[in-house]
């Protein structure tokens, strides 16, 4: 039986585990090229020290990029800042100082992210890495002191569900309604904890600004990677990059990497083996909201909009669309028009690259001018840090991901998510509306379960010191979803 | 919190009977996204402190799973088990009940990756040597500490 993308890419990447081609279930250790921190860096150095290591295994393998609370000018956490870049140099580990960006931009515009490799980070949204055709997925904090100290990590293989793109998306659409759809449409946990594994026609129309929005998105919808196909855009992207990014992406990848991309993209076996399928036409897709206060609802722009909810608080920031094609379609919406009376709108770029970028463009100085709120690169309200959070009784409308209550400021507010056009068109507005009519379709529900064989009757070793069995009295728990978190 | 505080608190928020009721050896088999919100080590380690042996699980909420085995905790899934089990079982899970314990056992075998239950057998994918010797260190953290030999 054939291998999916992502048991070919954990394959490459493994360090102990069967003898014998890798499928879901397995749990294997891996190497990964990367492990990115963030500001929680500093929480892992004290793992890492409680542990009693003392020097980072690989310097090359982290990376440390300060971007949740770059507004917090205290005391407290600039000396955690300073702590932080103390250990990179003092570990000789590349480091991104506050403002730079978000830590997943900086991922995937430096070279951190190619194609085929395995990148995680300890921050749910390294989902985003899939978008380059990398295996990219979360760890938590433990493992990224684990892998500072050893280099490796343990993962269990995901069961991957096949998603595939056909047609494509009509004007006034984006990449964000797409994600959105998805996490709207597919809302039984059909990709709970699974590799999503996106293909099909429709793949080559997307822009990597809206493969970069989807696989972000794609951890709210519940999945663990989100891998895109590498083609003609993926190399042209990465080719751009090694030309523009720090002279230090010169390092990462070479013209000789391009070329093999160009010419030997990743890619599943003919006759692997999927858990499920999902067909999505692109062409059926219409701007949409998520919300108010989880993803697992949507409603279509063209019927929320007749209700003229009204709104206090936009928001164009985070990982998901904040990059310069989500500035430059807010800067063109916004031309010439004022945000609402009562209306903050706020903005922040995924980097400072991205920023000067906007502004070289003249969209930086649009959104401005009609009384948008700079913020600096980082992740900001996304996060409920810094100015511009939801107050009590607010409505905000938001290009982030997540709108969970209390996930950007009160707990007595609402929080719907769009793409950076609806956004907008929305600030200007005073009431959740788009930038131009649409007609509210959604594609079709079309989620097809496969019969795969079980896999072979297969005998392991039993290590010294682990029970070869162990027989107890059965405690049955029946409730899904279960959190055990009651202390 | 000591494991002693932890083990008189454990799943207290689901069913505080749950504690008295249960004892050192009991094997939990819970339902879909077991451990889903529960993003604290503490979820784990509490199981753990009671002495349940082990969690079987229709699937796991992948930051449970990673906490467990970082705790050196098993957690298997095996959704047909859980299926058959529930059906079993189905007044009393009907009936809504948290917690239910019938009295008799389940036998699970390492070797072949399979687990039985009133004569039924039911395979998941066998455990190899990583999460092997992540239980047989204790955890991660152990484990990192004999690789580095500290």
């Amino acid at each position: 039986m054939g291998q999916t993308v992502i048991e070919k890419i954990a394959q490459a990447h493994m360090t102990e585990g069967p003898d014998r081609p890798l499928r879901a279930g397995d749990v294997i250790s891996l190497r990964p090229r990367h492990v990115m921190t963030h500001d929680n860096t500093a929480p892992v150095m004290k793992k890492f020290k409680a542990i009693g290591a003392a020097r980072i295994h690989d310097p090359d393998q982290p990376v440390f990029t300060l971007d949740h609370d770059i507004q917090n000018e205290s005391e407290t956490n600039l000396a955690k800042y300073r702590d932080i870049e103390a250990f990179a140099r003092e570990q000789g580990v590349d480091f991104y100082p506050a403002g730079t960006g978000i830590g997943h931009q900086i991922m995937v515009a430096n070279g951190y992210v190619v194609p085929g490799s395995l990148v995680v980070a300890s921050d749910s949204h390294s989902n985003m890495y899939g978008a380059l055709g990398a295996l990219g997925t979360p760890v938590v904090r433990t493992d990224a002191a684990a892998i500072w100290a050893t280099g490796e990590f343990w993962w269990q293989i995901p069961r991957t569900v096949k998603v595939v793109l056909e047609g494509e998306l009509r004007e006034g659409v984006t990449g964000k309604d797409v994600i959105i759809t998805l996490c709207g449409l597919y809302n039984q946990g059909e990709v709970l904890n699974a590799v999503v594994e996106i293909g099909g026609p429709g793949v080559a129309g997307l822009s990597m600004d809206e493969r970069f929005s989807i696989s972000n998105m794609s951890t709210e919808w519940g999945a663990l990677v989100a891998w895109f196909p590498v083609d003609a855009v993926t190399v042209d992207y990465l080719r751009r990059r090694r030309e523009t990014a720090d002279p230090s992406i010169k390092e990462r990848y070479t013209e000789d990497d391009l070329a093999a991309w160009a010419s030997d993209p990743p890619c599943a076996d003919a006759d692997a083996a999927f858990a499920a399928e999902i067909v999505l036409d692109l062409g059926k897709v219409s701007p949409h909201v998520s919300g108010p206060d989880s993803v697992q609802v949507m409603r279509s722009v063209a019927d929320i909009e007749q209700e003229k909810i009204a709104v206090q608080k936009a928001y164009l920031v985070s990982c998901t669309n904040s990059r310069l094609e989500d500035i430059a379609a807010a800067a063109r919406v916004i031309e010439g028009q004022k945000v609402a009376d009562g209306v903050g709108l706020y903005v922040a770029a995924a980097s400072k690259e991205v920023q000067e970028d906007a502004e070289a463009l003249g969209a930086w100085e649009a959104l401005l001018a009609a009384g948008a709120q700079p913020l600096p690169p980082g992740c900001g309200p996304c996060i409920g840090l810094g100015t511009g959070l939801l107050e009590d009784g607010e409505v905000g409308i938001s290009a982030t991901n997540r709108n969970f209550k209390g996930r950007m400021g009160s707990r007595e507010a609402q929080a719907y998510l769009a793409s950076p056009e609806v956004v907008v068109a929305s600030a200007v507005a005073g009431y959740i509306t788009g930038p131009a009519p649409s007609d509210g379709q959604r594609p079709d529900y079309a989620f097809r379960e496969t019969d795969t064989a079980p896999a072979p009757d297969e005998a392991v070793d039993i290590q010294p010191g682990f029970p070869s069995s162990i027989r107890g009295r059965l405690v049955l728990t029946p409730q899904n979803n279960l959190n055990t978190d009651g202390i | 919190m000591t494991p002693e505080m932890m083990a008189d608190v454990v799943m207290e928020n689901y069913d505080p009977t749950f504690v008295s009721r249960t004892r050192e050896g009991d094997i939990l088999v819970g339902g879909w996204n077991f451990g889903t919100g529960s993003s604290r080590e503490q979820a784990a380690t509490a199981f753990q402190a009671k002495g349940i042996a082990m969690v079987i699980a229709g699937s796991f909420s992948q930051t449970y799973l990673r906490n467990a085995f970082n705790n050196g905790f098993v957690c298997i899934a095996c959704a047909d088990l859980v299926t058959r089990i529930k059906e079993i079982h189905e007044d009393a899970v009907g009936a809504g009940e948290a917690t239910i314990i019938p009295g008799d056992e389940l036998e699970v075998d390492f070797a072949s990756g399979s687990a039985t239950y009133r004569g039924e057998v039911f395979r998941f994918s066998p455990l190899g040597s990583v999460p092997q010797s992540l239980v047989v260190a204790g955890g991660i953290e152990n484990q990192v500490r004999e690789r580095l030999n500290l």
